[in-house]
């Protein structure tokens, strides 16, 4: 694991393994008959740079084998918060997930509700209050004043039919 | 000349456009203030509302938020020694004693009369540079744009720190790779697997407001334990006179002058930017400062104070002159504005000075406009302002979040790109605790398409040839600049190692 334990291989690992899957790809490609007999083509470019990607990447990792020890990744995130990052990573996907089915009003107050309460908010009402008015205050600049359409949602539709 | 500069007075002093240079530095002073959000992320998260303007109101607001950011950026580097931007790190040095001896006002002042001025010294010599440096480029070719855009990546890498060029180059070739995903001009679909929501390609937006808007608020979270700000520097309702004598002025005036013509000259170089130039000024005054002046620098000196300050809004300045002459971003903040261009349908460069005089004069003289009422305006309010230093982070993060993934999805309205949004930033995020740059990434994915379409076209004028390269003239004279700007850091860095191997054994 010591391996792995430094931010500039495991920086440049990621690097390698994404210019990797890219390059795979790029081979794969389709050109048309036309294409095949010119000296630039759509593959052209993605395989450049993937070929020197991968390149300065196993350089990269190379340097960071014989580099002194420092600069690990365990110092880096020492002291970090990971829980409310997280679940706030997590509540934003749901927030995505969610935001067809339930409507631009009601997923976002929810998610900043959800927000304020994993960062440590517990003052129910002033969640509520901050969440609620905000969210009003956009859905009217947008749909009243820039005459923007917001999605109501699909709970909307289903309880009220389509006049949202 | 004279006509195209009287056209932009006459846009830039439209009711609608002063209204755009006061909204916009009012807004990019409070989210540049924001401990964690820079101008990249005032400027991204402005975007969409900027889409339903014309394309030079559109501009004037993002500059006016540009300026507004760098400024909120030094007042919550002097109140809490919180910079919210990099370049106003240096401003911390000497801002933040000064506060804590009690002149909060008197260091607010200092930052907003230096900035003021650099921003107009900066100001003047862009007027100059700009339309002689556009003339110039209108001689350029597809070949001299792809060697313009390849120095632009590499410089950027380049200037991006001891260590760290290797990482900034990797950085840049990802989002030249990201830059490829789409349909490209010949109609063949690259890195789409098939998904109808990638046959546009990534949005600019998306990344930027990932990369910068939803990381930086989600690495303010992850790092609130390690770096809990004390509630005590909050407090602060009385931040003194916002005065300065006579005497503090003259005394920092010699300074304000140097710093300004160092930090525009810094500004002008693709990837040096603010930050660097900020670095570069504070050094100076203190190498130039006679011993006993020296005593003051980190103790709350004036000087300390006013040279970065006046330098980072000179190099502020200065980076418009690539983006609006060359089409070519020197800093992350421009490369933004560039997307934003791109997105209005005006493509930057030395025809804009032509094609479309309104926004190039508006948006420099909209700039000075901006500095103005930073002056008069913000800096008086700036007590008021600064209350929103004490919103409880835990209100205020959700928010940032939400706003970021409404900027996005106001844009698209589908739900895809904000999935993207997500799964990016938690990238960004990763790459950022590693200490790989994302500045390179979103430089090399705006500069992608522009690179790839004039490689192509020089590669068909020269029958497929690479000799453009060195038998043209100004592209062999850009790529030698190229290979030296990167090679010259890459040296320093070796002969470094060597100089500490040989150091190494006399040591022990």
């Amino acid at each position: 694991m010591r391996l792995l334990d430094n931010k500039d291989r495991v920086g440049s690992m990621l690097v390698l393994v994404f210019s990797l899957a890219y390059l795979r790809y790029a081979f794969d490609l389709p050109l048309d008959p036309t294409a095949a007999v010119e000296s630039f083509t759509p593959k052209t470019l993605p395989i450049g740079l993937s070929i020197t990607a991968i390149l300065l990447s196993l350089a990269q990792i190379a340097i960071s084998v014989s580099a002194k020890d420092g600069n690990t990744v365990s110092a880096a995130v020492k002291g970090f918060d990971w829980k409310p990052t997280l679940l706030l990573v997590l509540a934003m996907s749901f927030y995505v997930w969610l935001f067809g089915f339930l409507g631009f009003a009601l997923s976002s107050f929810l998610f900043l509700l959800c927000g304020f309460f994993i960062l440590g908010e517990r003052r129910l009402l002033l969640g509520i209050g901050v969440a609620s008015s905000l969210v009003l205050f956009l859905w009217a600049v947008l749909t009243q004043l820039f005459g923007l359409y917001l999605d109501a949602g699909d709970l909307w539709r289903l309880l009220f039919g389509n006049a949202g | 000349m004279i006509d195209g500069i009287l056209t932009g007075l006459q846009t830039a002093f439209s009711p609608v456009n002063l209204a755009m240079v006061l909204l916009g530095c009012f807004a990019g002073t409070f989210i540049g203030m924001l401990p964690g959000l820079g101008p990249v992320s005032a400027i991204a998260l402005m975007i969409p509302i900027t889409y339903g303007l014309d394309p030079a109101s559109g501009m004037i607001l993002i500059a006016g938020v540009y300026y507004g950011a760098v400024f909120g950026g030094s007042t919550s580097s002097i109140l809490i020694n919180a910079p919210g931007v990099s370049g106003a790190v240096a401003t911390a040095f000497d801002g933040y004693p000064l506060a804590r001896r009690g002149f909060a006002g008197k260091a607010l002042a200092i930052a907003a009369y230096s900035s003021f001025a650099g921003g107009t010294i900066g100001a003047v010599l862009l007027l100059v540079f700009v339309p002689f440096l556009a003339k110039v480029s209108l001689s350029f070719q597809s070949a001299d744009y792809f060697a313009l855009m390849l120095f632009g990546c590499t410089a950027i890498a380049a200037f991006s720190g001891k260590g760290q060029i290797l990482k900034a180059i990797l950085m840049t070739l990802l989002g030249l790779m990201l830059a490829t995903v789409g349909e490209d001009p010949s109609g063949i679909q690259r890195f789409t697997f098939g998904n109808a929501d990638l046959y546009d390609g990534i949005s600019f937006l998306l990344l930027s407001m990932a990369t910068f808007a939803l990381a930086e608020a989600l690495i303010v979270v992850l790092r609130e334990k390690s770096d809990a700000m004390t509630d005590v520097d909050l407090q602060k309702d009385n931040l003194g006179s916002l005065k300065i004598s006579r005497a503090e002025a003259r005394d920092i005036a010699p300074t304000v002058g140097r710093s300004s013509i160092l930090g525009f000259l810094v500004g002008i170089l693709p990837g040096a930017g603010a930050t660097i130039a900020s670095f570069l000024a504070y050094g100076m005054e203190r190498n130039l400062a006679t011993d006993e002046q020296k005593k003051a620098f980190g103790e709350g000196s004036h000087r300390g104070l006013a040279a970065p300050e006046t330098a980072n809004n000179a190099a502020s300045t200065g980076s418009f002159v690539p983006l609006l002459t060359l089409g070519i971003p020197g800093s992350a903040t421009t490369a933004v504005m560039l997307g934003a261009l791109l997105s209005y349908g005006i493509q930057p460069g030395p025809r804009l000075y032509i094609d479309n005089p309104a926004v190039f004069w508006s948006v420099i003289i909209s700039m000075y406009v901006g500095n103005v009422v930073l002056l008069i305006l913000n800096l008086p309010l700036i007590p008021y302002i600064s209350r929103l230093l004490r919103v409880p982070r835990q209100l205020l993060t959700p928010i940032i979040l939400f706003l970021s993934l409404m900027g996005v999805y106001l844009v698209s309205f589908n739900t895809v790109d904000l999935s993207m949004m997500v799964l990016f930033g938690v990238i960004a995020v990763v790459f950022r605790i590693l200490d790989f740059p994302l500045a390179p990434m979103l430089l090399g994915f705006i500069l992608g398409g522009m690179m790839e379409d004039n490689l192509r076209r020089a590669l068909l004028i020269w029958d497929g040839s690479f000799a453009f390269l060195w038998q043209r003239p100004t592209t062999a004279t850009i790529m030698a600049i190229t290979v030296l700007t990167l090679a010259i850091p890459v040296a320093a860095t070796i002969l470094g190692r060597r100089r500490s191997k040989v150091v190494d054994p006399l040591a022990e």
